[in-house]
């Protein structure tokens, strides 16, 4: 695909030379950008495993009792239930995100009757809602880092592979061209000078 | 009588930490068959989770004293924790402080079981000794139902599906 057209004029040379000094100086900008969500993403990686190591880790521990959660005396599963996550917007390498916070719950009375481990079990199962909201807080950071990522990344490639070669071009081609000019008009006028020269001889 | 003699001879015998050799229903059906009307109901109407308000069942009483005692000390360790202190506990040893859920489910089923064996050896051929047989069964069905996978399933079912239900 031809590219467009390039003016050979010293005007265009100049706005292609504006267009590869801030293609320059944001390139950088962008790569700084580029590396700072890839290392937020990272670290808010980092972050889900652990929090996935503590449940499993919540899960190991109650292994040992886990079995009395199918009591037949207790229909536990309508104990608890997910009422509210509570998030608060923050900027995170200049994106804004939803920052965890807490959890509301609705939890059903444990009447006295009730076998003592249930309350073990709200807790434990408060304990894992609590990390596998945390989760997906985290989560949802990253597909907006990585949306954001992405949008980085394609201005980098544009900068590194059509902005500042394209200009780089263009000046080229301009100069190359102003300067074939300059020397066809000197080479011009030194021959008229001498073929002026020769006639006021004769 | 001869419909009592001939119920409890047919009941499988229990034993602690064993399966349960006959469901409840079997057993209740069985009882029904065998037992007058009023046997029956008395029979229907008594369940180990409510010990204590059994009434009109005075050869059970010092299981129903016991299942007392052992309220007592639940509700205690129940309030201690929501307290953050130490239960002060009476009848259960205080080694069960540190046990596991599991476990103390576990020590307060067998502490039943053997209160209801030991009424169980002074009865022959009683209504009682059926009233037992339901109370030890349950025990049994409840001590079965522990089961290591199923809790893990239960567990895994309040937790991951609420995930979609999770707004962030």
């Amino acid at each position: 695909m031809a590219g467009p057209k390039i003016k050979y004029t010293k005007t265009e040379r100049a706005r292609q030379q504006k267009i590869l000094k801030v293609s320059l100086r944001m390139l950088p900008l962008f790569e700084a950008m580029e590396k700072s969500l890839m290392v937020t993403i990272n670290s808010i990686n980092e972050a889900i495993e652990r929090l996935r190591y503590a449940i499993e880790e919540n899960k190991a521990q109650s292994e040992p009792w886990i079995a009395v959660l199918n009591d037949q005396w207790v229909e536990i599963g309508s104990f608890i239930s997910i009422k509210k996550i509570k998030t608060k917007p923050v900027d995170v390498a200049g994106v804004r995100v939803q920052q965890y916070e807490s959890v509301d719950f609705d939890v059903a009375p444990v009447n006295d009757d009730m076998p003592l481990w249930v309350d073990d079990a709200i807790d434990l199962m408060q304990d894992q809602l609590q990390l596998i909201a945390e989760i997906q807080c985290l989560q949802k950071q990253i597909e907006l880092l990585e949306e954001e990522l992405l949008e980085v990344r394609a201005r980098v490639k544009l900068f590194e592979n059509r902005r500042i070669p394209n200009a780089k071009k263009a000046i080229r081609k301009i100069s190359q061209k102003l300067q074939d000019d300059e020397r066809l008009m000197i080479a011009t006028s030194k021959v008229m000078k001498t073929k002026k020269a020769k006639e006021e001889k004769a | 009588m001869s419909n009592l003699v001939y119920l409890i001879t047919s009941l499988p015998s229990l034993t602690y930490d064993h399966q349960p050799p006959v469901t409840m229903e079997e057993f209740m059906q069985d009882a029904q068959y065998q037992l007058s009307d009023n046997e029956y109901n008395k029979l229907e109407a008594l369940d180990i989770k409510k010990l204590n308000e059994a009434q009109d069942f005075g050869n059970l009483k010092n299981a129903i004293v016991l299942f007392d005692e052992l309220e007592t000390d639940r509700l205690e360790i129940r309030s201690a924790k929501r307290q953050s202190r130490t239960p002060n506990i009476v009848t259960m040893p205080s080694r069960i402080i540190g046990k596991n859920p599991l476990e103390v489910e576990q020590y307060l089923m067998k502490a039943l079981w053997d209160e209801l064996d030991a009424i169980d050896t002074m009865e022959q051929f009683t209504i009682t000794e059926v009233f037992i047989y339901k109370l030890k069964l349950q025990i049994l069905c409840r001590l079965d139902s522990f089961n290591t996978e199923k809790g893990l399933e239960i567990l895994d079912k309040v937790v991951y599906p609420a995930q979609e239900n999770m707004e962030v």
